[in-house]
């Protein structure tokens, strides 16, 4: 299709961290309780000025796009970058009743708020040996019925982002009234991967659209020259690209999709917030375990690192199982890592600059998923080009998100064992925006990795899934997973079946990340008193 | 000695009679509807095999999908309370012998192998059971043809006990895929299983012969205009003479199929196919934490498999358990009040199981696409909408219409369609559905 027909974006209206993201070393997450509107005005008010956009974010990924291609090292900042995003309470607090009514779908998740039901995770607030269940909604960190969030800040820098943040996050607790309820710090990892040690956030839809910058057109996702496959566009290869009505309000959906919505309710998208708390012992020592099982018992020849994989779907690179038998030693280009489908093979191609990037392998099997199980994480949420229980591909990829996480906690001392630093927290501050929860996270998250048969049927996500049967009495229960392996002729899966719950939910929230005209528009009456205001008493 | 058992292996004739001719008959029945299918397949492609001459080998492959029927929903995108609605509205099929004349039989529109029914203290009043069906018609109307009083003991404790068995008799003769059924016999349209309750399903696509017939052809591979095999999902299922390429259902089943028995990847191992003893559609289940409290906390026992097991589920039921306080007046699916049987279906994953054996078949050769799809030319993404599925030979209405997927049969398709009417299956299954209110009427 034609880059002729795709919309035009306003760069300066859209927060940053929507799109293109946040790409800086830290994050600082701060949450404040607070449903008065006048408050809740007077922090809009100082915020805006602070909002990093669209535009402003996109100069730094250019940049670093020429410091990776010159084999340089990521450039750093030391500007303070700033998003907000705001939960139910907040923007009727505020007034903002159109927000309410964005909640496209079946259940209204923004509007009733993370729930077990939605969510599928524990409820027992009690765990079988009567300690506390940090999983149980009731004893989140953040998000629990008596740490409601109201207002999320998400600051990011290059050094030190709590330091950096620190006067704008006293000054919104002077406006609000209150001390924040949750403030955590996250940094990126070497190699850009999560606690488990695999590369995360590489497989990204690409959004179509344009700005204006420098007085000139461009693209917000650059466009390699990879050929169309089944009427879909690529960016890179393999990174189909999307309307910008994904994932934000108010946006086409399609080429002759002209949504007409008000300025301020334009231009936002729905924020979801998960604290994931990683167990990487358990991760490690469950998953040896588990291969040494499958050598022993079933003669699989498979060990910790290579269920791990297929556990992910990808090697720790990042490299996926479909196009690699093993880790590569040289991280592959970015434009040849999400090159593959499950049941296809593809070609290779050439790119616009005559980048070579080899084809991909179907897999032989791939109802049970031989090379890729069915039930690897990434491809539960993300199946490509396999029937799902929901439809096939246009719908799979109409469920995609732009995930923007970051992990939180020390790195796991795997060299040392006993450092005590390992006890300490970890994890992943999961953040995806989208344009309908209910129908985006709520459908990979409940439908497909919470569950044994979606998207295909042959076991649950055992990274990520949640399963807590109703009869388990609001108890994690161990999830299964039909292991074909390696082995091409294999007749009879073997079934594993983890006795450890490795990912916790301990917090989070449901979000609305609104655009700076809805900013202006909540925050203009008080935006003139702004450099007289006081915090109200 | 290999035999085909009822569905779920259901033994709803224990102890009396009846039984052995009747489980002898059904075995027959499942086994000439393979023999037919098989018969029917091009004869470089006998992929699709009986276990009646071979056993299978492998481990059941569960093909799942959801219970909601998809094109209701793509028909409806925005509003739920719309979808919901529209699933619950009744249709008619024509099931006349005679074409001079109609006989409209009610049915419903839910077409993924899964129907459902609402009973209610009063009309419009509050929900008191949701029951949800799984099972094919031909079973019961077999049951009845060797036990009609079984059938009507089975109506009573399942739908109403005030059940008569001369409202389950038809009164005159009506068709029945390739068959009339007489009057005085087993009505699989009666009352108790249409406006005033449920056992089996209705719709006229929701059969065991279309599950057969689905896996047969979907054997079949399929190459492009441009020689290319055909492997995405919707795109095999319009250039395919099997089951309806709206469904979530037929598609994912005939390209899981497809893909099993000849994989994609070089070198990979053909595979004979076919459908697990017992051969049937299944509820699966529904996921965990749907049915809750007004507070959001998920209830247990509600939601129970009546007839066959869990993983098997023939059918199911969603009601309070004997020492609930409270009814489904007070129930809450994923935080918002049960007012729809569509609700609960939107949380059901359906499943078949497939087997395999490699019976040193050869990789067939690709056949041309046999069907195309067709759809308004003002739509720009088909992907999200419900498409015409056509043979080859009727070309899409060059002024409203266009092909949806162009590439399957090419600009230059029309000096095919001569011969693609005459390769073998090419007929396609007209069911004959008219919407009674709302809706898109399906052919």
């Amino acid at each position: 299709m034609s880059n002729e027909q795709e919309p035009l974006l306003d760069g300066d209206d859209i927060q940053g961290n929507i799109l293109p993201g946040f790409n800086r070393t830290e994050r600082y997450l701060v949450a404040f309780t607070c449903a008065e509107g006048l408050r809740l005005q007077r922090a809009l008010a100082r915020l805006r000025p602070e909002i990093t956009t669209m535009s402003q974010a996109l100069g730094h990924r250019d940049d670093r796009k020429l410091a990776f291609l010159a084999g340089a090292p990521p450039p750093q900042r030391t500007d303070l970058w700033v998003n907000v995003a705001l939960g139910i309470a907040a923007t009727e607090a505020l007034g903002a009743h159109g927000v309410a009514a964005l909640d496209i779908g079946e259940n209204m998740p923004f509007t009733q708020g993370m729930t077990p039901s939605l969510l599928g995770d524990p409820y027992a607030q009690t765990l079988p040996d009567g300690a506390e269940n940090p999983a149980a909604l009731a004893n989140w960190k953040v998000g629990s019925p008596s740490k409601r969030a109201d207002l999320l800040l998400i600051f990011a820098h290059d050094a030190d982002v709590v330091t950096e943040a620190a006067p704008v996050v006293a000054e919104i607790a002077a406006l609000l009234g209150c001390q924040p309820i949750y403030c955590e710090a996250g940094r990126m990892l070497d190699g850009e991967a999560e606690h488990f040690g695999f590369r995360d956030g590489i497989s990204q839809p690409g959004v179509r659209g344009k700005i204006m910058q420098n007085g000139t057109e461009r693209l917000v996702t650059t466009r390699y020259g990879v050929p169309s496959r089944d009427g879909i566009d690529f960016g890179k290869a393999g990174q189909p690209l999307a309307w910008p009505g994904q994932f934000l309000t108010g946006q086409s959906t399609g080429p002759t999709d002209r949504p007409m919505l008000s300025p301020e309710l334009t231009n936002g998208s729905f924020l979801v917030f998960r604290r994931l708390l990683q167990d990487v012992h358990a991760f490690y020592a469950d998953t040896d375990s588990l291969a040494r099982k499958l050598t022993v018992d079933s003669k699989v020849e498979i060990d910790g690192a290579g269920l791990r994989a297929r556990i992910v779907g990808r090697f720790p690179s990042g490299a996926a199982l479909m196009r690699f038998d093993k880790d590569p030693i040289r991280q592959e280009d970015p434009n040849a890592v999400n090159y593959f489908e499950f049941g296809t093979e593809l070609p290779p191609i050439v790119l616009d600059d005559q980048t070579k990037i080899d084809g991909s392998a179907a897999d032989p099997d791939v109802l049970r998923g031989r090379r890729c199980p069915v039930w690897a994480h990434t491809r539960k949420v993300n199946p490509r080009d396999q029937p799902t229980d929901r439809g096939g591909r246009v719908e799979t990829q109409g469920f995609q998100m732009l995930r923007r996480g970051i992990p939180f906690g020390p790195p796991f001392d795997h060299a040392n064992p006993c450092n005590l630093r390992n006890k300490e927290s970890r994890g992943l501050l999961f953040l995806a925006y989208q344009r309908s929860i209910d129908r985006q996270f709520l459908v990979l998250n409940s439908d497909w990795m919470n569950t044994r048969t979606g998207p295909q049927a042959g076991g649950f996500d055992l990274l990520v899934g949640q399963y807590v049967p109703d009869e388990a009495g609001g108890q994690y229960a161990p999830k299964s997973a039909s292991f074909f392996g390696p082995r091409s002729q294999a007749a009879e899966p073997d079934f594993i079946e983890p006795q450890r719950q490795w990912i916790i939910p301990t917090g989070g929230g449901f979000f609305f990340a609104p655009s700076l005209a809805f900013i202006d528009k909540y925050g203009a009456p008080l935006l003139a008193l702004r450099e007289t205001d006081r915090a109200p008493a | 000695m290999f035999k085909y058992a009822p569905p779920a292996d259901v033994d709803d004739l224990a102890g009396r009679p009846s039984r052995a001719a009747f489980l002898d008959d059904w075995h027959a029945a499942i086994a000439a509807n393979f023999a037919d299918e098989i018969a029917n397949l091009p004869p470089n492609n006998k992929l699709f095999f009986s276990e009646v001459a071979t056993p299978a080998t492998s481990a059941d492959a569960p093909i799942s999908w959801n219970a909601f029927p998809l094109s209701i929903t793509r028909d409806n995108p925005i509003d739920p309370v719309a979808r919901w609605d529209a699933a619950d509205r009744l249709a008619n099929v024509d099931r006349s012998p005679d074409k001079n004349y109609k006989i409209p039989m009610p049915c419903r529109v839910q077409d993924e192998y899964c129907e459902w029914f609402a009973y209610r203290q009063t009309l419009n009043g509050p929900i008191t059971r949701i029951v949800f069906t799984a099972e094919a018609p031909e079973y019961w109307i077999a049951l009845a043809g060797h036990d009609f009083d079984r059938v009507v003991e089975l109506y009573r404790q399942n739908v109403s006990p005030s059940v008569q068995p001369d409202e389950l008799e038809l009164q005159q003769d009506i068709v029945f895929g390739d068959r009339v059924l007489k009057a005085g016999t087993y009505n699989p349209y009666n009352e108790w299983n249409t406006t005033k309750g449920l056992i089996h399903l209705t719709h006229p696509a929701n059969t065991l012969g279309a599950e057969i017939n689905l896996a047969a052809r979907a054997t079949i591979p399929r190459r492009d205009a441009n020689g290319n095999r055909v492997t995405d999902v919707r795109r095999f299922a319009c250039a395919s003479n099997f089951g309806d390429p709206n469904r979530s259902s037929d598609p994912n089943i005939g390209i899981g199929v497809n893909l099993t028995a000849i994989p994609a990847a070089a070198g990979a191992q053909v595979q004979s196919i076919t459908l697990a003893n017992p051969v049937a559609l299944y509820i699966d289940q529904l996921a965990a934490g749907t049915v809750t409290d007004a507070g959001g906390t998920p209830l247990s026992g509600w939601f129970k498999i009546v007839r066959g097991v869990t993983g098997r589920g023939l059918m199911a039921v969603l009601e309070p358990p004997p020492a609930s306080p409270f009814g489904l007046d007070k129930i809450h699916i994923r935080g918002r009040a049960l007012t729809h049987g569509g609700q609960v279906a939107d949380r059901i994953q359906m499943v078949l199981y497939g087997k395999t054996a490699n019976l040193g078949e050869h990789t067939p050769p690709l056949q041309r696409c046999i069907m195309h799809c067709c759809c308004a030319t003002a739509i720009p993404d088909v992907g999200k909408v419900n498409l015409d599925h056509n043979p080859v030979a009727d070309i899409c209405d060059p002024v409203t219409s266009k092909d949806a997927f162009p590439e399957l049969i090419g600009p230059d398709a029309a000096p095919a369609l001569a011969a693609a009417k005459n390769e073998s299956g090419a007929t396609v299954t007209k069911l004959g559905l008219t919407r009674l209110a709302g809706g898109r009427d399906v052919q």
